[in-house]
């Protein structure tokens, strides 16, 4: 992970460049240019006022379904071997779709998943950790 | 309007004592400079006006500026994708009618920086947390466990829909806990709208630079505190972005 800490803090210092931490103070917040330029401003086309794309309702209760379910996993222990595997399987494929999905999506939103991917990439790794914790002798 | 060439891209305003690195570069590529006015400057760069602006590059870019500029200097920076016509407009229709009132908030936010501090909750935590106390939710799930995935579709969206409004309530008083326990250490506290479904709290403070220390000092220690539950982040120090006063009332 690219998160240092300092020793002995458990509060995570993104240390430079986390684009992904600061992408909503660069667009949300700050002073709006056009609140005292009115004649001069240029109009150049934001690709980012579209790439805030709020995530459908239904999609994040799906989510948070499968997660719940997935408590399963930790909690039983006897689950065996294969079912635990299939079950990473079936994330990982799912993340790819994912991925497909958003590749065909207009430029705007790419834009902001990427800024956004580093973050998802880590949310990730921390939900399978326990699964292939399991998985090893 | 639109004249053929470059335009100008603006950053944000400084105090006009303010010195911009050498070599320092912003959107484009292009070199950043000040445009100065009495007790003020706009940091501008030259930028092609065409658009679209706004890829990863652009906001690394916009970034890098307002950031390098917030540790020399007290910066306000202006949103993201501020372009004009030309440096001079930058006076004429932003530093001159108004500068008493960007001056006066130059000088509130002088030696002050935000810091946001942002909680998640650790899943496995918090969602056992919303099945002991919720029976509905608990009820759902025995129902669902043994069904495949593809079945039980409106048990899963109850389902989530319970543990999605659960957490609404959870982050509501973790929100407010964190903001108290680091508003000693801050001169001012502005809570943000969380951004993701397993957000705890995201909360920026405005803390002075003298009090640095201890304010992060204390962030650890909540962190401590909270350990297990929620995970804490902090961004910072950083550019007064969610301090910036109102805009005067033009026209």
């Amino acid at each position: 992970m690219t998160v240092s800490s300092t020793r002995g803090s458990p509060v995570d210092r993104p240390s430079g460049g986390g684009l992904a931490d600061v992408v909503g103070l660069i667009l949300d917040k700050g002073l709006v240019i056009d609140a005292f330029v009115r004649v001069s401003l240029v109009g150049i086309e934001l690709i980012t006022i579209d790439a805030r794309i709020v995530v459908a309702s239904v999609d994040t209760y799906l989510r948070f379904a499968e997660a719940t379910n997935r408590l399963d996993l930790y909690e039983k222990g006897g689950k065996s071997l294969p079912e635990v595997v299939q079950g990473i399987t079936e994330a990982g494929t799912q993340s790819v779709a994912k991925g497909k999905t958003k590749g065909v999506l207009d430029a705007a939103k790419e834009t902001f998943e990427e800024t956004m991917a580093d973050r998802r990439e880590q949310a990730r790794e921390r939900r399978t950790r326990p699964a292939r914790g399991e998985r090893e002798p | 309007m639109n004249e053929p060439g470059t335009a100008c891209y603006v950053y944000g305003v400084v105090p006009a004592d303010a010195v911009v690195p050498e070599g320092l570069t912003g959107t484009d590529g292009n070199e950043v400079s000040l445009v100065r006015h009495g007790e003020l400057a706009g940091v501008v760069s030259e930028i092609m006006p065409e658009g679209p602006l706004g890829t990863r590059e652009d906001l690394l870019a916009h970034e890098h500026v307002v950031e390098t500029l917030a540790k020399e200097t007290t910066m306000l920076p202006l949103r993201f994708g501020a372009v004009v016509t030309s440096a001079d407009a930058v006076v004429d229709e932003m530093l001159a009618p108004h500068h008493d009132w960007f001056a006066d908030a130059i000088a509130d936010l002088a030696g002050r920086m935000e810091y946001t501090i942002l909680g998640t909750y650790v899943e496995e935590t918090v969602l056992r947390e919303v099945l002991e106390e919720r029976p509905e939710a608990r009820r759902l799930r025995e129902n669902l466990r043994d069904l495949p995935e593809d079945a039980g579709y409106y048990e899963r969206v109850r389902l989530g829909e319970l543990v999605v409004q659960a957490l609404e309530e959870k982050r509501e008083v973790d929100t407010e806990e964190l903001a108290q326990a680091l508003a000693p250490y801050a001169v001012a506290v502005a809570p943000r709208e969380a951004a993701g479904e397993d957000t705890a709290a995201d909360v920026a403070f405005l803390v002075d630079d003298k009090d640095q220390r201890r304010f992060e000092r204390a962030v650890d220690e909540l962190g401590h505190e909270w350990s297990g539950r929620i995970r804490l982040r902090m961004i910072g120090p950083l550019a007064p972005y969610d301090f910036v006063p109102s805009p005067p009332e033009v026209d």
